[in-house]
């Protein structure tokens, strides 16, 4: 009579102990990286003798298997957690066979045949949970926010968190993560102002979260709803080679500090992207070429677009000047382009980092091509929206205007052209001021002669092209690539409106503040015809 | 730019102080050929009613480029009708362009209501001839010293086929101002522009056209049944552009 009360006590503090975090679905191969962590609440030690783990195939108690019982004297301590996982996982403080499986299923954790807790994921009705199942969490951890939350409904008390914490907390209470860091231009071709934006959001489990956010020179005191993103600028002149610059946010309560690190590359990379495929023909696959200035092995280059870099892999050594092709499928571009043996075309390694090609009409950016090189710098990055790539088949091309140290990007002018030179790079004007070409161009879809260049050397300040028609009056203005030394334009043989304009004869008339104020004015004729 | 415009203005301004008769000063510009749309209410065009003459005229409406346009026109009046029949070749680098037109005008009164066919046909170099037939009708009133106009112009070689301009011309005493307003859906432009004629003397007339592109200037020398007509852009995108015509009236 005198253990009974103590004896309740003790069970009533062991059924305190919960399933705080499971991944039973590691990223990729399962392996041995699967565990469960367990989690004291109470500001007492609790002894877990007894204390069993059962993994319940489908939630049914009937297909019950035990993968853990604690060894006696195991004790718990208070606020404490327990790893229990497989030999991959290094914090595990035991190790054992899990063998969990992607669900609906369910883990039990129960001490003399009794449940003190159990969590189902896979399905919102798996069965062998408390209430209704967690969500499900492929290549990512269930856990608890915050850590011991315990409404008898999974649903509510489990979520997938944003990186595996086993043995630590699941999520603090402030907790900012830097999701983009974000240089304009990706990088330079020669030293000068970068723009550099870092995102965070706010993802701690209180409702309200504030902390001190800095990039580099930049600090900003934010207060934060929990989901939130804010920004960080701050523009910074670096001089040639790489550089990494430094991410904070802190906060004191309750204490919180995380420092990342972002690093760009100033002057010219050896490899640069020149042609991305992004909204390819039915029959093609998606493909991005580069051209290396000098022999370089790509095997730990990486190649991304808004999201995972994915690394290229052995195989793609691309020689000094020479093209190599990356591709979805690889044996599909050599078909269908008939590329010549010689060009290296692999598919990287990590897989096709899909491109979308965003809505119709929207000028909004539809994604990005990212290269990275071995030490992951950014060292080219292309940004494009749905209205930059035009028809079916039609790549994106690098043109050899640079401005604000980047280079520019158009419609290709023709076919596209994997693994070989293409007409915007190899386009000189033989004017040495303002030259159009071709004469007559032929905006019929047809791939030939579909777009007029227009290229204006030394076009001093805020050269304006214009396209009008034969009697002067304006058809359009024109949007294109202004850099300091030269200006590019393409005309797809529409007004305004974007309606195709009648054949016939149209005035290319381009317009440029000189020194001094001055304005300089060039003219050409050309004819548009459509077969 | 602002220099030749503002010196224009100012000579526009110096006509309404001048007197005598009525010329037509603006070589550039032809009635019935309508590839030049903004024609229509230009002097002795759509304002004015059609008078009896052959006219012979040549442009190059971009001054160095390689374009170049020559114009027939043929006009009869007799009491309540009249007639035009014009034509105009084009050759502007790698295309030609031919423009053939018929007008009609019906008169009643002080009304008039004009009609007019083309039909154009363009050849670019290494592709087949496209032909546009297109439609122009204008209704025009004469109150006094003061004509006005409405023209409406459907042109089926454009997406957006539609456009139409508003003009207003009055006359005294050897001068004559002029303001359109023109509105074009295929290019989504509203504009307006404003002319003045003013005859110097008994043979010779001086014009100022002015709109938002350019400022044109003309002179006309007239010894019946013969007139000459020159012309030339001081501005804008057609700086140096010139024509001439020379006009027989019976």
């Amino acid at each position: 009579m005198v253990v009974l009360p103590c004896a309740v006590v003790l069970a009533a503090t062991v059924s305190a102990v919960v399933l705080n975090e499971i991944l039973y679905d590691p990223p990729g191969p399962d392996g041995d990286s699967e565990y469960v962590e367990l989690f004291n609440p109470t500001d007492r030690p609790v002894p877990l003798d007894g204390v069993e783990l059962w993994f319940l195939n489908a939630g049914e108690a009937a297909d019950a298997k035990r993968v853990w019982s604690a060894a006696a004297g195991t004790v718990l301590a208070a606020g404490g957690f327990r790893v229990i996982g497989e030999e991959a996982v290094a914090e595990a403080d035991e190790t054992t066979r899990l063998d969990l499986q992607n669900g609906p299923d369910a883990l039990e954790l129960r001490r003399d045949g009794q449940r003190l807790d159990a969590v189902a994921w896979g399905e919102e009705a798996a069965a062998g949970g408390e209430g209704r199942a967690a969500v499900d969490a492929s290549g990512a951890p269930l856990g608890r926010v915050p850590d011991g939350r315990d409404t008898d409904d999974n649903a509510i008390d489990l979520v997938v968190l944003p990186r595996p914490t086993p043995g630590g907390a699941n999520l603090p209470a402030v907790w900012f993560d830097p999701i983009s860091t974000d240089w304009d231009p990706a990088w330079r071709a020669d030293p000068g102002p970068l723009h550099w934006t870092v995102r965070w959001v706010a993802r701690g489990w209180t409702d309200t979260q504030e902390a001190l956010l800095r990039a580099d020179t930049a600090e900003r005191a934010v207060r934060a709803d929990r989901g939130d993103t804010v920004v960080v600028a701050v523009t910074l002149s670096l001089g040639a080679g790489p550089h990494a610059r430094t991410v904070e946010a802190a906060a004191s309560d309750p204490a919180f500090a995380r420092i990342d690190t972002s690093r760009v590359w100033v002057g010219p990379a050896p490899v640069r992207l020149t042609e991305v495929q992004a909204r390819p023909r039915s029959d093609e696959p998606e493909w991005v070429e580069l051209i290396a200035d000098e022999a370089t092995d790509l095997a730990d280059w990486r190649l991304a677009d808004d999201g995972r870099a994915r690394r290229i892999g052995e195989g793609a050594v691309a020689a000094a000047g020479e093209r190599l092709v990356l591709a979805a499928d690889p044996a599909a571009l050599v078909r269908v382009h008939e590329i010549d043996p010689s060009v290296v075309v692999v598919r990287p390694e990590e897989g096709w980092p899909t491109l979308n090609d965003g809505r119709s009409g929207d000028p909004s950016p539809a994604d990005e091509v990212r290269l990275l090189d071995a030490r992951g710098r950014v060292v080219d990055r292309v940004v494009y929206a749905r209205t930059d790539l035009g028809s079916r088949g039609e790549s994106l091309q690098r043109t050899s205007v640079v401005a604000g140290g980047r280079f520019r990007w158009m419609r290709a002018a023709g076919p596209p052209t994997p693994g070989g030179s293409h007409p915007l790079e190899s386009f000189r004007p033989e004017d040495p001021v303002l030259t159009v070409g071709p004469d007559p161009f032929s905006p019929d879809g047809d791939a030939r002669d579909d777009l007029l260049q227009i290229v204006l050397e030394a076009p001093g300040e805020e050269p304006v092209a214009e396209i009008r028609d034969l009697w002067g009056e304006r058809v359009l203005v024109l949007e294109g690539a202004v850099g300091p030394g030269r200006a590019h334009w393409q005309w797809d043989g529409t007004d305004a409106e974007g309606d195709p304009v009648p054949v016939g004869a149209y005035v290319v008339y381009v317009r440029a503040d000189a020194a001094r104020g001055a304005e300089r004015a060039w003219r050409r004729i050309v004819g548009l015809g459509r077969r | 730019m602002t220099g030749p415009r503002t010196g224009f203005v100012v000579l526009g301004l110096l006509t309404t102080l001048a007197t005598t008769g009525t010329g037509r000063a603006d070589p550039l510009v032809r009635s019935a050929p309508g590839r030049d749309d903004t024609s229509a209410l230009r002097p002795g065009r759509w304002t004015a009613p059609l008078t009896t003459a052959l006219e012979f005229g040549s442009a190059r409406p971009w001054a160095e480029l390689p374009v170049r346009t020559d114009w027939v026109d043929l006009r009869w009046a007799g009491g309540a009708v009249a007639f035009a029949l014009a034509g105009a070749r084009t050759t502007a680098g790698s295309v030609h362009e031919t423009d053939l037109a018929v007008d009609v005008e019906l008169r009643s009164g002080a009304s008039a209501l004009r009609v007019q066919a083309g039909r154009r046909e363009i050849t670019v170099d290494g592709f087949d001839p496209r032909t546009a037939i297109r439609a122009r009708g204008a209704l025009r009133h004469r109150l006094g010293p003061v004509r006005a106009v409405g023209v409406i112009e459907r042109d089926p070689g454009r997406v957006r086929r539609w456009s139409w301009a508003l003009g207003i011309e009055a006359e005294h005493a050897g001068l004559r101002l002029r303001l359109d307003h023109r509105a074009r859906r295929h290019t989504d432009t509203r504009d307006w522009s404003i002319a003045a004629v003013l005859e110097v003397a008994g043979p010779l007339d001086l014009s100022v056209d002015l709109d938002p592109d350019r400022t044109t200037w003309g002179l006309a020398v007239r010894s019946r049944p013969w007139g000459l007509r020159v012309g030339r852009v001081v501005d804008g995108p057609r700086e140096g552009a010139v024509a001439v015509a020379v006009e027989w009236r019976p």
